[in-house]
């Protein structure tokens, strides 16, 4: 990130991200700010790889940090990725495939407020299709 | 369900459609939002401070799909099977659909795993005390998030076009089924048990293809087979040399000189 930038004065451009989310981020930064650094990481070790090595647990500051609504989840992921906080970018990602984990595609929706665009026989094709999965 | 609807649903996904391979990168480089989003997220809350309508907050359509590629590589496979019924746009979802082919490359490639120290243990290593190429079954049980064997799978569109879903449904429900694997078993064991039968020598004594896979079961038996070559040499060497064939001849010596098989498979 900070090879980016090229000239050390110029300001760093935050387009997309409000100030309350910047504050919600800066809060994290500043309670993880004294974290050790995580062990550099092998170049070779995928984005999967590194996800199971994070998803170990959730500290309870970060659990109580991240209880906030989905748009905001949502601003802060897309703030982390674009700031480059990994950890942040984590947090946020295994919140949000917490909050699918384990529900049915009618909750996922209710979740989401996503609306069922598949017709009746569609929907009953794909849940056979997908039974195997189920048990 | 065309291309150019699929990449303009996704915003995460690039509108340069044009690139022929175009790769989805693991390790994505941090990039300023998309500013679809930003529109799409003003245009949610108006409609929120407006009143009772509320817009949809669909991950899959906010997130690049770098992220929800994280997401959806958290998720278990009953959780994966289950969005592939929430909407269609989750359903053609290539996030989604890279998600289950990594999986499926996942069970096809050799798998990695790391020892304490990090390194990678290649399991597929023959001097691995647990490589057994037949077992399929206990990979199903070490099922985990997938780690794909290369560091870059190859994501291309002739890969994008397939439906990975299916693709590892196919894998999944054959591995289940142990009838498939057993029957596999049951053709190495005919050909080594088939020594004892006269029509087995006949059959095992033509060139030396099922020499390996008979070889495969105890040192004992390899020894007996030895024998058995042995004593078999001069029969069929003979035989073949009455209808003409002299490559033939050759080939049957060749195969008998069994030191050279002396490889530990």
């Amino acid at each position: 990130m900070m090879e980016d930038i090229g000239d050390v004065n110029a300001p760093i451009p935050l387009p997309n991200v409000t100030s309350n989310v910047l504050k919600k981020v800066l809060e994290y930064c500043d309670y993880h700010k004294s974290d050790p650094l995580p062990v550099a990481s092998d170049p070779s070790a995928d984005v999967a790889e590194e996800a199971r090595r994070r998803t170990s647990e959730v500290g309870e500051w970060d659990a109580k940090f991240i209880q906030v609504d989905q748009e905001m989840l949502f601003e802060i992921i897309l703030a982390a990725n674009y700031l480059d906080i990994k950890p942040l970018l984590d947090l946020g990602c295994r919140t949000v495939a917490t909050m699918i984990k384990g529900k049915s595609p009618e909750e996922i929706r209710k979740l989401f407020h996503i609306k069922n665009d598949f017709t009746p026989e569609e929907e009953a094709q794909i849940r056979r299709e997908n039974e195997w999965a189920e048990e | 369900m065309t291309d150019e609807e699929d990449s303009e649903d996704h915003p995460g996904y690039s509108d340069d459609d044009s690139d022929d391979d175009e790769m989805v990168n693991l390790a994505t480089r941090p990039s300023t939002p998309v500013s679809s989003h930003s529109r799409e997220r003003e245009g949610q809350d108006s409609h929120e401070k407006a009143g009772r309508f509320v817009a949809t907050r669909d991950p899959v359509k906010m997130l690049p799909s770098s992220i929800m590629l994280r997401v959806f590589l958290q998720l278990d496979i009953k959780s994966l099977a289950r969005c592939d019924r929430v909407c269609k746009r989750w359903r053609k979802s290539q996030t989604l659909n890279y998600t289950w082919f990594l999986h499926t490359r996942s069970f096809t490639l050799p798998q990695l795993k790391k020892d304490q120290d990090g390194n990678y243990i290649n399991r597929q290593s023959a001097d691995s005390e647990d490589y057994d190429p037949y077992d399929k079954a206990h990979w199903l049980t070490m099922f985990k998030t997938p780690v794909p064997a290369s560091t870059t799978p190859q994501w291309s569109k002739r890969e994008s076009k397939q439906a990975w879903r299916l693709t590892f449904k196919g894998l999944i429900t054959r591995k289940e089924n142990p009838s498939s694997v057993q029957d596999f078993r049951v053709d190495v064991d005919a050909l080594s048990s088939g020594l004892a039968t006269p029509l087995g020598e006949l059959e095992t004594g033509y060139g030396g293809n099922s020499r390996p896979a008979s070889g495969a079961s105890t040192p004992k038996s390899k020894k007996e087979m030895r024998d058995h070559y042995k004593s078999l040499q001069g029969r069929k060497s003979k035989g073949k040399g009455n209808l003409g064939g002299t490559q033939r001849g050759v080939k049957d010596i060749g195969g008998a000189g069994e030191d050279r098989f002396s490889a530990p498979w």
